[in-house]
């Protein structure tokens, strides 16, 4: 696959948040370009994977895991969780329990994976289904950015898999993300924990500032 | 497999009964979920328990310990596959997989083109998953009738007839009886009529918050591709609105979980809510109990013993699952090993509905609802070992993508129900174990040897003739190989290919295939131990001796085990009374049990009213799965209370 000289990355993506939030949708439009209302509900988990040509020299490989937004799934989360190094978490912008259900998904997220070097692993926050127009939080964006501040979230994003919004920008901001928390693992020092925070504050002070 | 080139014997066996094969991989799952990591076959726990009564004069026992004295070594048993009803096929190809998956879900995208005989809408690239089994009408109306006869006797049939029904349900149910004969196989018909308005009491309570937040959310997105449910608002999609919710409502423990949708949709395909309802309460809490609920733990379980199930009997397709496939250079940390739990979810939680073909859907519910629980596993193993059989199947999913696509999309070549079925209802699987390996301990050898047995003992029924090649060597092995012949009345006979150690040694070392090689101490150790078989012991007989140069008398063998009496059969291998040995205790207990109804109900009874013992109506007769929360089967006994 990798041409002479290329470097190649293969990174494991969860995507996350309450049933029918539209998680299997953004991930068939994000990998297959398509979209349908129809999709069947989620059971246990299911696989995608998108090659992206992130530049010359590189190749990203993501391997999406759509897990079902049943609660009683999150029960075999840990399993799903396993070895993943950026996150989705999808709520639905139509319906404010999903919006609630952020935070629950987040901490599990955060309590059952972490990076190798400690830390918790780059989610995004993606406000689904925004072409079918919402009156609550969307009008107030300096809200979610601080929002997202203070639960750890990377950044956010508006998307609409139906209408296609969103979700590239959204994929490669997590993936700029990954990359830089690689290069920080990739080559560490010994003991280098201390350098490695200190870094990480010089250079993303104001998007990763998580409690 | 061979025991050496230099004394190779096989004992041919040929019987002529059936013996119920389900029973071994009943008792099997159930010492697996009991005992965790223990992986015995039935006759392994017989043997040990033989071992400690050595001496208390046991029939089997005493002979046991004159033959082998519990100390033998043994070795390596796939031998046992030798007689195998389906073999695995090998090149199922990548073919089908495109970058889109052929979901049955993805409706909005596709151009409906037609409907096939189960009612599913689907496009020309389906076709292939939506072929029309060919059942000859002769058959589907002999079968038809021979469905009506067994409901008009149903207690007999799930009596006394029970095997007879087993393997009709196996053979498939005609379609037009299918929705009728699963209400009366699960009990769900029995529960209707003694609980009737119950279904529509439930009906009618107010919509809790589970039906409006997450019932209504899958009404649109279960089996959209089927004429039934493909309208919103269709009468398909109330119905299944009304059976999810009449259940959340009746088990508010376990609500709804996602999983239960297409469950409830295809038995909607073949009846009516109401009767959908009970089989649905007779699934999730008879024979998926725990499935379902919050914490899904009974799933979790039954994950667990598929690994184990796997590692067991296709460990190579374990090892290949479990092993770090090759990663990309430069992420050496990801470990690439695929748990069951990540692909059997939906499998066991859907009960295959959203999985396989819908003819193979139909197939191995017929099966589950006879047979329960340990279907999913039979299936779950089948298609495994079929998608996995061969090097190059496997070589072809290196890369963990391809191995999940693979997993999900199953090519028509494995989930055909012409293929899936008989392989799931084969009930040969043996452990696989390497020569050397098999041979490393006594401990190895006797698990091997015993269950190298039972499977022969499982492998009998009235057209086969079985060959065991392996581990045969010791004399009183094949004492006991011989009384399983004569247990079941059928003719054996020992082959044994006579070659000195010398010239077996050159045999071995020649061997081209480095592991098929014996290792030097392991072969001298089977020297050592060989017992030449002799013409002069009766089960040593006949016996025929070949020599390398020497052509095969096939012709005699044959007819010996065709014309040749069987052993006259004896006390030690006639079968076993009807009666089983805790027959006067269940007799205690059921009698307790009407007495205590009786009295129950004569405090509270109202003068002339009619109270219904449930007892079952037959003391010994395993009845179907019922729930005790209502109330039992037919029942046996009635009391007027005065």
């Amino acid at each position: 696959m990798a041409a002479q000289g290329k470097k190649e990355h293969l990174y494991k993506i969860l995507v996350i948040g309450d049933l029918g939030t539209g998680k299997t949708s953004i991930i068939k439009r994000y990998v297959h370009q398509f979209f349908s209302p129809h999709y069947r509900a989620t059971i246990g988990v299911d696989f995608a994977l998108k090659v992206l040509n992130w530049d010359n020299s590189t190749t990203i490989r993501l391997q999406l895991w759509d897990i079902a937004g049943q609660e009683r799934f999150g029960n075999m989360t840990r399993v799903y969780y396993k070895e993943a190094v950026g996150a989705f978490v999808v709520f639905d912008v139509t319906r404010l329990s999903t919006f609630e259900a952020v935070q629950m998904w987040k901490a599990d997220l955060d309590n059952k994976v972490l990076l190798p070097n400690g830390k918790a692993i780059p989610a995004v926050l993606l406000a689904n289904k925004c072409d079918l127009a919402s009156e609550g939080f969307l009008g107030n964006i300096n809200q979610l950015d601080d929002y997202c501040r203070e639960k750890g979230f990377h950044a956010w994003f508006e998307t609409s898999a139906k209408e296609n919004i969103g979700i590239e920008e959204a994929a490669r901001s997590l993936v700029a993300k990954i990359l830089e928390n690689d290069e920080t693992i990739d080559h560490p020092q010994p003991d280098g924990d201390g350098i490695r925070v200190g870094e990480e504050d010089g250079r993303a002070p104001k998007k990763t500032k998580c409690c | 497999m061979d025991v050496g080139h230099w004394g190779r014997q096989s004992i041919i066996l040929r019987e002529a009964r059936p013996i119920d094969p389900d029973v071994a991989l009943e008792q099997r799952l159930s010492a697996e979920r009991g005992a965790g990591g223990l992986q015995l076959g039935e006759g392994v726990g017989k043997d040990r328990r033989k071992d400690k009564e050595k001496g208390k004069g046991k029939g089997k026992g005493k002979r046991k310990e004159e033959g082998n004295g519990g100390q033998e070594v043994v070795r390596g048993a796939e031998a046992a596959q030798n007689d195998v009803s389906a073999s695995p096929r090998d090149g199922a190809g990548l073919s089908t997989f495109s970058d889109i998956p052929s979901e049955n879900g993805e409706r909005g995208r596709r151009r409906v083109k037609e409907e096939d005989h189960y009612g599913f809408l689907y496009s020309i690239s389906e076709a292939d998953k939506h072929y029309t089994p060919k059942v000859a009408v002769e058959t589907s109306r002999i079968r038809e009738q021979k469905w009506l006869d067994m409901f008009a006797k149903w207690d007999v049939w799930m009596g006394p007839k029970k095997h007879k029904l087993k393997e009709r349900c196996r053979k498939g149910i005609p379609s037009s009886m299918r929705g009728r004969a699963w209400q009366y196989l699960c009990g769900a018909h029995d529960l209707l009529l003694k609980n009737k308005g119950l279904f529509d009491h439930l009906v009618s309570q107010r919509d809790t918050e589970i039906v409006l937040n997450v019932i209504d959310k899958d009404l649109d997105r279960t089996f959209p591709s089927h004429v039934l449910f493909a309208k919103d608002g269709s009468q398909g999609q109330r119905d299944l609105r009304l059976v999810l919710k009449a259940y959340a409502i009746h088990d508010p423990k376990t609500g709804y979980c996602q999983a239960m949708a297409p469950v409830a949709a295809t038995l909607l395909m073949h009846m009516t809510a109401e009767e959908a309802f009970w089989c649905l309460v007779q699934i999730c809490e008879q024979y998926l109990p725990g499935y379902y609920s919050p914490g899904l733990h009974a799933f979790q379980i039954d994950a667990l013993i598929l690994k184990d199930l796997l590692r067991k009997y296709l460990p190579v397709i374990d090892r290949f699952m479990d092993s770090k496939l090759p990663p990309n250079p430069d992420e050496s940390s990801h470990k690439k090993g695929l748990d069951p739990v990540l692909y059997c979810t939906e499998w066991y939680m859907s009960i295959f509905s959203r999985t396989l073909p819908w003819p193979s859907v139909l197939r191995v519910w017929d099966i589950f609802f006879f047979e329960g629980v340990k279907v999913l596993h039979k299936t779950a193993l089948a298609m495994l070992s079929l998608a996995f059989h061969s090097p190059s199947d496997r070589a072809e999913c290196k890369e963990f993508f391809n191995l999940t696509r693979r997993l999900r999309d199953m090519s028509v070549s494995i989930t055909h129900e012409d293929v899936l079925i008989p392989a799931v209802v084969r009930d040969e699987y043996s452990g696989s174990v390497s020569k050397n390996e098999a041979y490393s301990s006594a401990r190895e050898e006797k698990m091997m040897r015993s269950s190298l047995k039972s499977t022969i003992e499982r492998c009998l029924n009235s057209e086969r003739i079985v060959i065991v090649d392996s581990l045969n060597y010791i004399k009183g092995y094949r004492y006991e190989l011989y009384c399983l012949s004569k247990h079941v009345k059928t003719p054996q006979c020992i082959l044994h290919c006579d070659v000195s150690p010398d010239v077996a040694l050159t045999w071995n070392s020649s061997r081209e295939d480095e592991t098929e090689r014996y290792a030097p101490d392991v072969f001298d150790s089977l020297v050592m131990r060989y017992e030449k078989p002799d013409s002069r012991n009766r089960w040593d007989s006949p016996l025929f001796v070949v020599y390398p140069q020497d052509p095969l008398p096939a012709e005699d063998i044959l007819s010996s085990l065709l014309h040749r009496k069987p052993p006259p059969p004896n006390l030690s291998t006639q079968s076993q009374p009807l009666s089983s040995a805790d027959f006067l205790h269940d007799l205690d207990r059921k009698t307790q049990e009407v007495v205590s109804h009786v009295l129950q109900a004569q405090r509270t009874a109202l003068p002339g009213d009619i109270t219904l013992v449930s007892c079952g109506p037959r003391l010994q007769q395993q009845a179907p799965p019922t729930s005790s929360r209502y109330h039992g089967r037919a029942a046996s006994a009635e009391e007027t209370v005065h």
